[in-house]
């Protein structure tokens, strides 16, 4: 077996009868057990209830009743609550936190006949870019292990890369799933805001979060998508679906259509290091020779979206992460005394620095006084980035973009928080809007993997996914792996 | 100096859904702690709220019963704070944009007379669960059953002067929320709760006083006594040279006094801000009509047409129409016998003495609406007498059977008023020739031996004589000789 | 809350990349006259107690330098003239659905409260708080 090899291959392979889902399954938990010692990709492996899933997903199979994701493997981000399995967010706060229910997304993934591997690691509650965060360790890119994988959705990234899953689900606030994903050398789609259920996706920001596939495909990600995507009535903020959207076969036909694409000015022009950009030149290039035309558009209030991003995202998240007070579940410090003792020691023990910093920041902006100078500010600059979206899409189809300011980047080497936010600069533009992304491979710069991102309007993931298609049909970038050991 | 007080008060009620106002669980009171308390009333992580029709609906409503205006587009906020009974650290209300504007309330004192109290909006927002302080060994203990149940807070302008006042608002909202069937108004059970914000100032001033916020009154009672001392306090502060403190405090109900809340010391900044798992509810022109259309009788309205077109007392009217379940009573009374004031009479007499003789709520009345009503019917017919009826009364209340025909009980039992002239008077005219030496002692100018002589027809009739003839015929019988 | 602003020079830590000095900026400034703010440690605590958090004098002194930083970042959104603009809350502009008023929900609270590090006759279990 190919530890490269996609979920559409490997459908491919159950269906022929090449080899079960249990020998598949075994296969992968094996990989795990002996090369994850070089990543710390995954914080829980849930190997004996995979082989009871993987031995019903053959029984589905052989009786002929098998969906296309029947039988294959996928690890879920550990922000996914599981039922009966550990649900920890990369955090001590939760570590002892065992799921009593399965999210929405992970319940569809169930009922299409996914096999869990295990949960994997990621930045504490999804703040980070880098997934060194984490209660459990930092993530090892596997293209570099001392180097990160990018964050939050690390874990994901490194197990995808390094051929311990074939797929995984991660999630997306500011580019938790498109900057890992382009990082690690792999795929990942940020759906638009509401088209995946956030029901049991522990929240960090909620007017932000979105649940995603990341595979090593475009035609993966399109599988999983259409499995996790769709209204649940758990969530007031899930869209109704246009059915029509994502479809596999969009991806799978080569449409032929030719598409207007946007370079948005404002991006390119901060890329400092002129051979990294390069990289995407090529891109754009083999993306022209099929047919599809380019045009320069401005998206004028990018240089905000950061900082906008940051008051809401912190905001949101110190009220959504004001519930782990010690008292109904998860950590709880020793012997306390009053009852602020047990909220101010639960939580100033069960979290970490980057999280503690984010609350403050967000308690900072909500404050009396400072709430229409920041919080409001925030949001109106985010109306004027949706609306400059708006106003490109009138004009093109699809836009183009970097995923990441440069390459993977050697673990603890960024310890300001602010420098470390700039990692975000290319992706939390679509996070304000709720525009879908999806980060396809597109070359290397020094060894390490480059990902370009592909921004649509809203529910617009079907022409994206088009798109990608047509890309990997003319280049093998997504089929590169790292040098795996054994 | 004279003062002048001046309160305004937040009354929660507990809107009357089944499920809770964001998430699937029972609302039903009683139940053993969190066995009502669901993963999103518990906080679990990942777990998101979903808006409850009903509470919405009941909403409206209200605001369409005191002519408020409705929002279009109304907005849920987070309200952040620590406490153990508030287990998302935050909880989900309406700041900036409720769902209910200005509206009003016309409140009869205790003087007879009526005075307008401003409202000025009223909101959604979840209820928090309860602290137990007892018997853990230096621990409280929380449940979560009653976090989520929906409450609709409805703020008061500081229109009202006097702690008696306050009581008369307070329980006409009482009524006017059972009328509107969107709370059971169980004050015991905690279904309605009231916070005084009260504060004095000398009369003749133009600004407010600081004020105090009294919370957590489930009284009327309490309420009144509370606000008094409450009022008391703060004269006896201001005219010592001190200033009154904004605070909040709790009614002690076994010392008569209110004291500082400890826990509220800690002035909290809410930090509010739109909830972003909630979307903005949107609420038409279609949805409010439909609200209008399906609001019952009013109290006020009930209440003026017993007086206007029953011709009732003012007295009884209003006593007839506090209660919805009464009120409906009354009616259905109403329908059989024809007569207000006897109906009346009987409902606040007999009937009323009854329930509370069994602790029965009216709706659970043992003799049911059409049979009062056609016992009323009888009486008045001269088919029974009184006296009769409240036997029969009896009788009909302990059996519970409404099936039971009261043509056939009076026939069964023989119970018909004997009022034929002749037939009554050949009885008084065998009584008192069986009974002469007290003829004589009556002749003789004994006023009391009349009423010997009634008893002796009436046990003749087994009760049944017809009482107004009897006096008549006897008082003749016995002049004549 | 009293978190006290300094005016620490001309120099503006951010980058405000707009060029634009609007007449929101200036109005901005008009309220608020520093462009540079210093956040005291004490301006943490407070802070921290909103938040009931516990932090060391280390994290103490961290989290101040690290929090000065980041809202020096987010100063930048003063430079973008936004009177007009509404706040954006949901990037969809959806309306809220309404669910039907049915008891959906089942009693769970073994399974809840296997979870529960302090609990004693189904009750959640706190040190005493004293009303």
């Amino acid at each position: 077996m190919n530890p490269a090899a996609t979920l559409t291959d490997l459908a491919a392979g159950l269906r022929a009868g090449d080899f079960s889902s249990v020998e598949l399954v075994r296969y992968y938990l094996d990989r795990i057990e002996r090369l994850d010692i070089h990543y710390n990709s995954f914080i829980t492996v849930t190997r004996e209830r995979a082989l009871v899933q993987a031995a019903a997903a053959d029984v589905s199979l052989h009786a002929g009743n098998a969906g296309p994701l029947t039988g294959l493997p996928i690890a879920h981000k550990d922000i996914f609550c599981t039922r009966g399995v550990r649900t920890t967010c990369g955090s001590r706060m939760l570590d002892n936190f065992v799921a009593p229910y399965d999210a929405t997304a992970v319940a569809r993934l169930v009922t299409a006949g996914m096999v869990m591997l295990g949960k994997t690691n990621m930045d504490e509650f999804a703040m980070g870019s880098s997934c060194e965060t984490s209660f459990y360790g930092p993530v090892h890119n596997p293209w570099d292990t001392t180097r990160v994988p990018g964050g939050s959705s690390g874990g994901s990234a490194a197990a995808v890369a390094a051929g311990l899953t074939p797929a995984a689900t991660g999630t997306d606030t500011g580019g938790s799933i498109r900057q890992p994903a382009a990082l690690s050398g792999i795929c990942g789609l940020k759906p638009t805001y509401g088209a995946v259920s956030r029901y049991g996706m522990v929240a960090f920001a909620s007017s932000l979060d979105q649940g995603g596939p990341m595979a090593r495909s475009v035609a993966d990600i399109a599988l999983l998508n259409e499995a996790m995507a769709g209204f649940d009535a758990k969530d007031s903020t899930s869209a109704v679906r246009d059915a029509a959207n994502s479809r596999a076969e969009n991806v799978a036909a080569a449409s032929g259509r030719r598409l207007t694409i946007g370079l948005p000015k404002e991006y390119f022009a901060v890329l400092a290091d002129t051979a990294f950009a390069r990289v995407y030149d090529e891109a754009r290039r083999t993306l022209e020779a099929l047919g599809h035309r380019f045009v320069e558009v401005s998206l004028p209030h990018t240089p905000f979206a950061v900082p906008a991003y940051y008051v809401i995202a912190s905001a949101e998240a110190s009220t959504n992460l004001a519930r782990y007070d010690g008292v109904r579940y998860g950590y709880r410090c020793a012997a306390p005394t009053s009852l602020t003792e047990l909220y101010e020691r639960s939580r100033g023990e069960g979290f970490g620095r980057e999280v503690k910093r984010r609350i403050l920041t967000g308690t900072y902006a909500l404050s009396v006084g400072y709430f229409d100078a920041y919080y409001l500010k925030a949001q109106r600059v985010r109306r004027l980035i949706r609306d400059d979206f708006t106003t490109a899409f009138k004009t093109v189809d699809a836009l183009m973009a970097p995923t990441a300011p440069g390459t993977a980047f050697p673990i603890g080497q960024i310890s300001d928080p602010v420098e470390m936010y700039q990692q975000d600069v290319f992706t939390v533009p679509a996070s304000l809007a709720g525009i879908p992304a999806l980060a396809v491979p597109c070359g290397f710069h020094h060894g390490l993997p480059v990902g370009m991102q592909l921004m649509g309007a809203h529910f617009g993931e079907a022409r994206l996914l088009e798109l990608g298609g047509d890309f990997q049909r003319a280049t093998d970038w997504h089929l590169r792996t790292p040098n795996l050991p054994g | 100096m004279q003062w002048e007080s001046v309160i305004g008060l937040e009354i929660h009620v507990q809107l009357a859904t089944r499920s809770k106002i964001f998430s699937g669980a029972s609302t039903a009171f009683g139940a053993p702690p969190n066995t009502q308390a669901c993963g999103l009333d518990i906080a679990l992580p990942g777990t998101l709220p979903v808006l409850n029709e009903a509470a919405v609906h009941m909403a409206v409503k209200f605001g369409v019963a005191i002519g408020a205006d409705i929002s279009e587009r109304c907005v849920f906020d987070r309200k952040n704070y620590f406490y153990p009974d508030l287990p998302k650290g935050y909880q989900i209300s309406q700041f900036e944009r409720p769902i209910v504007g200005a509206g009003r309330i016309d409140v009869r004192l205790d003087d007879g007379s009526t005075r307008t109290i401003r409202i000025t909006r009223a909101h959604l927002e979840e209820d928090a669960g309860k602290s137990l302080h007892e018997d853990f060994a230096g621990m409280t203990g929380i449940d979560l059953n009653r976090a989520g149940t929906p409450l609709l807070e409805i703020v008061s302008e500081p229109d009202l002067r006097n702690a008696k006042d306050a009581a008369a608002y307070f329980r006409q909202m009482h009524t006017l929320v059972r009328y509107l069937d969107i709370c059971d108004g169980n004050l015991n059970e905690g279904s309605m709760r009231c916070d005084a914000n009260v504060s004095v100032r000398p009369i003749g001033s133009a600004t407010l006083g600081e004020r105090t916020e009294i919370k957590n009154l489930n009284s009327f009672r309490f309420l009144e006594r509370a606000i008094d001392y409450e009022i008391a306090r703060q004269i006896e502060v201001l005219e010592g040279g001190g200033r009154i403190r904004r605070e909040t405090r709790l009614y002690d109900s076994d010392r008569d006094e209110t004291r500082t809340m400890r826990s509220k010391e800690l002035s909290d900044d809410y930090r509010y801000f739109p909830e972003p798992d909630l979307l903005p509810v949107v609420i038409d022109a279609e949805f409010i009509a439909a609200v209008r259309v399906s609001l019952p009788e009013l109290p006020q309205q009930k209440r003026h047409r017993y007086i206007g077109e029953m011709g009732l007392s003012d007295y009884d009217a209003t006593w007839l129409t506090d209660d919805p379940s009464v009120a409906r009573f009354f009616e259905a009374v109403l329908v059989e016998c024809g007569e207000a004031k006897l109906a009346a009479n009987w409902v606040m007499g007999d009937w009323s003495a009854a329930l509370n003789r069994s602790e029965l709520h009216p709706d659970a009345s043992t003799i049911s609406a059409a049979q009062l009503g056609a016992l009323i019917e009888r009486v008045r017919a001269g088919t029974i007498n009184g006296k009769i009826a409240k036997t029969l009364f009896e009788s009909l209340w302990n059996a519970a059977d409404a099936s039971l025909n009261i043509d056939d009980l009076i026939r069964e039992q023989g119970l018909e008023q004997v009022s034929d002239t002749g037939e009554l008077a050949r009885l008084i005219h065998r009584v008192i020739a069986e009974n002469p030496e007290q003829a004589a002692q009556f002749r003789a100018g004994k006023e009391k031996v009349f009423g010997f002589f009634v008893g002796q027809i009436m046990k003749a009739t087994q009760g049944r004589a017809d009482p107004v003839r009897v006096n008549s015929l006897l008082r003749e019988a016995l002049a004549t000789g | 809350m009293g978190i006290f602003w300094e005016v620490k020079g001309l120099a503006h830590k951010t980058v405000a990349t707009a060029g634009i000095l609007g007449k929101e900026r200036l109005c901005y400034r008009a309220v608020f006259p520093c462009i540079l703010m210093t956040i005291h440690e004490r301006d943490i605590d407070k802070l921290c107690v909103l938040a009931r958090l516990a932090i060391d004098p280390d994290e103490r002194r961290h989290a101040q330098r690290d929090l000065e930083g980041i809202i020096a970042m987010i100063d930048a959104l003063a430079a973008v003239p936004t009177e007009s603009i509404a706040p954006l809350a949901h990037p969809l502009d959806a309306t809220q659905r309404l669910r039907p008023d049915e008891v959906t929900e089942q009693d769970e609270r073994d399974a809840f409260q296997q979870l529960t590090p302090s609990v004693r006759d189904g009750l959640y279990l706190v040190p005493r708080v004293v009303e």
